[in-house]
C-alpha cells in the first residue's frame, strides 16, 4: 500500500497538535520505523492511517485513493499495539480468529488462515492458552498473528516491544524482519523511541519532533545526514555545542547555521530565486506552466518570491512528471542557478538535477504563495461530499473568550464560535462551473484557507455555517 | 509499569518464560483443576446450553413428584401399592422422552469437555452441535435405555418398600441394596458409553460391551468418580424439602452438569488412554498433558470444517 499524507494536522480539544503540517510519502512494500520522543505524533499518526482518528486537515492518500473516501472495514490495514490488546477470556486461537470476523469467510478458510498463522508464529502448542498464561513475547506473537492472518497491506506497529522482556526483544525484532521478507508487498510502518531498534529494523526512516515530519529517508542516509540539530537529538540525544554537533555516527562534528541546520549536511530545501510571469512560474532557468489542470495555484502577487524544493525529491534521472535544473556539481555540492547546496546520494548525474513538478514550494516574503494541491475533479469531489474546507497548509487562527481554541464551524449547522464570521480577504478564485474554489486569508496570519462555494466572497465577512474549518490561535 | 489488582486478576501477573507443553498438567487429575479453573467460563457456558436440554425433565420431575407425593400421603401401604404401576408409569414413563432431550445436551456437553481436555480450539455453540450431530443416534437410545431402567428400578425399590414385611425384611432389604448397587454400576458404564460414544466410532453393541469390560477393570474407583461427580448437586436434589430441591435445580444448571462431565471426562481419557489409545491411537495418550503432544500434531493436518477428527 502506496501513502501519500499531504499536510495533515490532528489537532485536539485542549488545543495541542497531534499531527502539524505531516506530510511523507510512502513506496508501497517499505518498512518505514518513525522514531520521535513521547508526544510527537507517532502514535497519532498511526491513528490516522488506520482510520482509527479523522484528521482535521490535509489529505491522505492510501494507493492513490483518498482516505476519507474508503471505508474503515474495506481498508487491509493492521495494527500490532503496544499493550497487546488480547481478549483475556478468549484462548490464543479465538483471538486470532477474532481477526477474522468482519470478513465473510467461509468456517473452512477460517480455520486454515488461523492455524496457519499460529503453525508460523510457532503458537501450536499453546493454542488453547489463555494469554495470562504466556509470556510478554508469546502475547505479542498472538497479536502479531492476530494482524497478519488478515492479510494486510499495510501493516502498523506502536511500539510493541515496550512490555516485552529484554531477552526476548531480539528474537521479537528478527521474527518481524523475517515477517517482512515474507511479506513483501506489504507495508510495514513500526513506530518506536527506542534509537536501536529504529536503526536495526526499517529501511527508511521517518523522524519526528512536534507532529511534524523533521527528516525521512533511508536509515543509513538519515543517520549520516541529519538536517538539523533537531534529527541529532531524536537519533542520539546529542545537545549542541555552540554552533556545532556531534554525529555518532559519522564521529564527526556537524556545523549548525543560525536556525540550527546542519550545514554541513543536506539541508531540507533548495532555496532558488523565483517569479511569476503570468502563468509561467521561474525558477533556476526552468519554467513551469500552471494552468487549471496543474497542480498548484498561485496567490501570491509575485515579489521577493522563493521556490523551495524538498531536498530528499531531487534526482539525478528524469522520471513522470519532473522538471530539470541545469547544475554543476563539485564533489557533494551542486551549484544551481548560482546557488550552491549540498545533496548527497544522488545518482547518475549527467548536468541536470530531477524534481517533481508538485512538490515546489512558493513563498513570497515568507508567506507561503501557492495553493498546493491538485485541483482536479477527484480532489473537487471529495470536498463536495464531505463538506470539509480544505487547509493544506493553513494556520488559520481564532481567538476565543478563553485564549486558545479550537474552533469548528459546521457547515450548515450551528456555529461554535461566538463572533458573527470570520473576516477573510479573498487571493483569487477558480471557477469549476458548478462550484467555485475560492482562496482566502484571514486577516493577520500567514497562510491561506480554500473554500469550496458556490459563491463569490470578495472582502465580505463569511458566515460562519458556510464552512468548516479547524481552526488554532497562533 | 505496575499493573494493578483488577488487571492482574483478569490478565495474570506477566510470566516471564515462555509457556510450553512441558508447562502442562502432568496427569489427569491435575489437568482437571486446570481446565476447571482456565476455561470456567467455557463450562459455565456448556452448562447453560447442557441445562437447556435438561430443564424439561427437571421440572417435569419435580411436578410429578409432588404430585405423586400428595397423592400417595395419608394412603395406606395397600391402597398404594395399588397405585403404584399406574403413577410409576405416569411418572417415569412420561420421563423417557425428557431423559432422552437431556441425552442429546450431553452431547454437545462431552464434546466440548473433551476438546477442551486436549487442547484443542473450541467454539462454543458450533462444536456443541457438532457434537449432538455425531453422536445423536447413539445418546437417544441411551436415555432410552437410562429412561426404561429408572422406570424398572424406582420400580422395583417402591415395591419392594410398600410390600415389605418383618418375615422377609432382610430380603426386601438386599433386593433394594442390589438394585441400587446395579443402578450405580449401570450409571459407571453409562459414563463410560456416553464418553466412547462421543469420541470413538463404534457400534451401539460394542459401545455396550466396552463400557461394561471398562467398568469392572475400574469399578471401584469408576464408583467413586461417579458420586464424586454427582454428589454436590443430588445431595440437594434428594433432601425432602421442595426449597432444596429447587436450589439443587439450580446449581445443577448453573455449574452442575459442567462439573460432573469435567470430572467424568478427566476420569475416562485417563481410562481410555490407559486401555484403548495406548494399543490402537498412540497420538491420542496423555494429549493435552505434558508428557502428550499438542492437539495440531496429533491431527497432522488442518481440520475442515466437517471432518470427524476423533477417528
Amino acid at each position: 500500500m502506496r501513502i501519500e499524507a499531504k499536510y495533515i494536522s490532528q489537532v485536539y480539544p485542549n488545543g495541542s497538535y497531534g499531527l502539524d503540517d505531516f506530510s511523507v510519502e510512502i513506496e508501497s512494500g517499505s518498512f518505514v520505523t518513525v522514531l520521535g520522543e513521547s508526544g510527537c505524533g507517532k502514535t497519532t499518526l498511526l491513528r490516522v492511517l488506520s482510520g482509527l482518528e479523522r484528521y482535521a486537515c490535509g489529505e491522505l492518500y492510501l494507493d492513490g485513493v483518498l482516505s476519507t473516501d474508503i471505508k474503515l472495514k474495506q481498508r487491509k490495514t493492521a495494527m500490532v499495539f503496544q499493550e497487546y490488546l488480547l481478549y483475556p477470556k478468549f484462548t490464543v486461537w479465538e483471538n486470532v480468529k477474532t481477526a477474522l470476523e468482519r470478513y465473510d469467510l467461509d468456517g473452512a478458510e477460517v480455520m486454515r488462515r488461523v492455524n496457519k498463522a499460529l503453525r508460523d508464529f510457532g503458537l501450536t502448542d499453546v493454542a488453547s492458552q489463555l494469554p495470562r498464561n504466556l509470556s510478554g513475547g508469546q502475547q505479542q506473537r498472538v497479536a502479531l498473528a492476530k494482524a497478519v492472518v488478515t492479510d494486510p497491506e499495510l501493516l502498523l506497529f506502536d511500539e510493541p516491544l515496550s512490555n516485552v522482556a529484554e531477552e526476548q526483544r531480539a528474537e521479537y525484532m528478527s521474527l518481524i524482519s523475517e515477517l517482512k521478507a515474507r511479506l513483501p508487498q506489504t507495508t510495514f510502518v513500526y513506530v518506536t523511541h527506542n534509537v536501536k531498534e529504529a536503526l536495526t529494523l526499517g529501511e527508511k526512516l521517518l523522524v519526528m519532533k512536534d507532529g511534524k515530519a523533521v527528516q525521512y529517508g533511508d536509515t543509513a542516509f538519515v543517520s549520516r545526514n541529519p538536517y538539523s540539530a533537531e534529527v541529532l537529538g531524536v537519533l542520539y540525544g546529542t545537545q549542541a555545542e555552540g554552533n556545532r554537533i556531534y554525529n555518532p555516527a559519522t564521529k564527526e562534528f556537524v556545523v549548525l547555521d543560525a536556525d540550527g541546520e546542519c550545514l554541513s549536511g543536506q539541508p531540507r530545501y533548495l532555496k532558488l530565486p523565483a517569479s511569476l510571469d503570468g502563468r509561467t512560474l521561474k525558477l533556476g532557468g526552468t519554467q513551469i506552466e500552471t494552468d487549471e489542470d496543474y497542480p498548484f495555484r498561485f496567490i501570491g502577487t509575485g515579489k521577493d518570491t522563493y521556490a523551495y524544493i524538498p531536498s530528499d525529491k531531487i534526482s539525478g534521472s528524469p522520471f513522470r512528471g519532473s522538471e530539470a535544473l541545469e547544475a554543476e556539481r563539485d564533489g557533494e555540492n551542486y551549484i544551481v542557478a548560482g546557488v550552491k547546496v549540498r545533496l548527497c546520494g544522488i545518482k547518475d548525474f549527467c548536468g541536470k538535477l530531477y524534481f517533481p513538478s508538485d512538490s515546489v514550494l512558493l513563498y513570497e516574503n515568507g508567506v507561503r504563495a501557492l495553493a498546493h494541491y491538485r485541483i482536479n475533479d477527484v480532489n473537487c469531489y471529495g470536498a463536495v461530499r464531505s463538506g470539509y474546507l480544505r487547509l493544506p497548509c493553513g494556520k488559520i487562527a481564532y481567538r476565543g473568550k478563553n485564549g486558545r481554541v479550537r474552533v469548528t464551524l459546521r457547515g450548515g449547522n450551528k456555529a461554535v464560535t461566538d463572533k458573527k464570521g470570520l473576516k477573510f480577504t479573498c487571493l483569487g478564485e477558480d471557477d469549476f462551473g458548478e462550484f467555485r474554489i475560492a482562496y482566502l486569508r484571514l486577516k493577520g496570519f500567514d497562510n491561506y484557507v480554500t473554500l469550496k462555494t458556490g459563491k463569490t466572497y470578495g472582502k465580505k465577512r463569511i458566515k460562519p455555517d458556510l464552512f468548516e474549518a479547524v481552526v488554532r490561535y497562533e | 509499569m505496575k499493573k494493578g489488582f483488577i488487571y492482574r486478576l483478569i490478565y495474570g501477573k506477566g510470566k516471564e518464560k515462555d509457556f510450553t507443553l512441558q508447562n502442562l498438567p502432568a496427569t489427569r487429575t491435575k489437568q482437571f483443576f486446570f481446565v476447571f479453573k482456565n476455561y470456567f467460563g467455557k463450562i459455565f457456558r456448556v452448562n447453560l446450553l447442557a441445562g437447556l436440554f435438561v430443564i424439561p425433565y427437571l421440572v417435569w420431575d419435580f411436578i410429578l413428584t409432588g404430585y405423586v407425593a400428595r397423592f400417595m400421603r395419608g394412603l395406606p401401604a395397600e391402597e398404594q401399592f395399588s397405585h403404584l404401576l399406574r403413577l410409576s408409569l405416569l411418572q417415569y414413563g412420561t420421563e423417557i422422552p425428557m431423559i432422552m432431550l437431556a441425552f442429546l445436551g450431553l452431547a454437545g456437553g462431552f464434546y466440548i469437555i473433551r476438546r477442551l481436555f486436549w487442547g484443542a480450539p473450541v467454539m462454543i455453540l458450533k462444536d456443541f452441535g457438532k457434537g449432538i450431530r455425531q453422536s445423536w443416534k447413539q445418546y437417544l437410545a441411551l436415555g432410552f435405555i437410562t429412561g426404561l431402567f429408572n422406570f424398572g428400578a424406582s420400580y422395583f425399590i417402591n415395591f419392594n418398600l410398600l410390600t415389605v414385611s418383618k418375615e422377609v425384611e432382610f430380603i426386601h432389604v438386599l433386593a433394594i441394596f442390589g438394585i441400587v448397587l446395579l443402578t450405580l454400576i449401570c450409571f459407571v458404564a453409562l459414563v463410560f458409553a456416553l464418553a466412547q460414544s462421543s469420541l470413538y466410532g463404534m457400534t451401539f453393541f460394542g459401545l455396550v460391551k466396552n463400557s461394561f469390560i471398562l467398568t469392572f477393570k475400574r469399578l471401584f474407583r469408576g464408583l467413586g468418580i461417579f458420586l464424586l461427580s454427582v454428589l454436590p448437586v443430588l445431595a440437594f436434589r434428594f433432601m425432602p424439602w421442595a426449597f432444596m430441591q429447587i436450589i439443587g435445580g439450580c446449581l445443577t444448571l448453573i455449574i452442575g452438569i459442567g462439573f460432573a462431565l469435567c470430572v467424568q471426562t478427566a476420569f475416562c481419557l485417563k481410562v481410555f488412554d490407559e486401555f484403548i489409545n495406548a494399543k490402537s491411537y498412540p497420538k491420542f495418550v496423555n494429549l493435552g498433558l505434558n508428557s502428550g503432544v499438542s492437539f495440531f500434531e496429533a491431527l497432522n493436518e488442518e481440520p475442515a470444517e466437517e471432518q470427524d477428527d476423533e477417528n
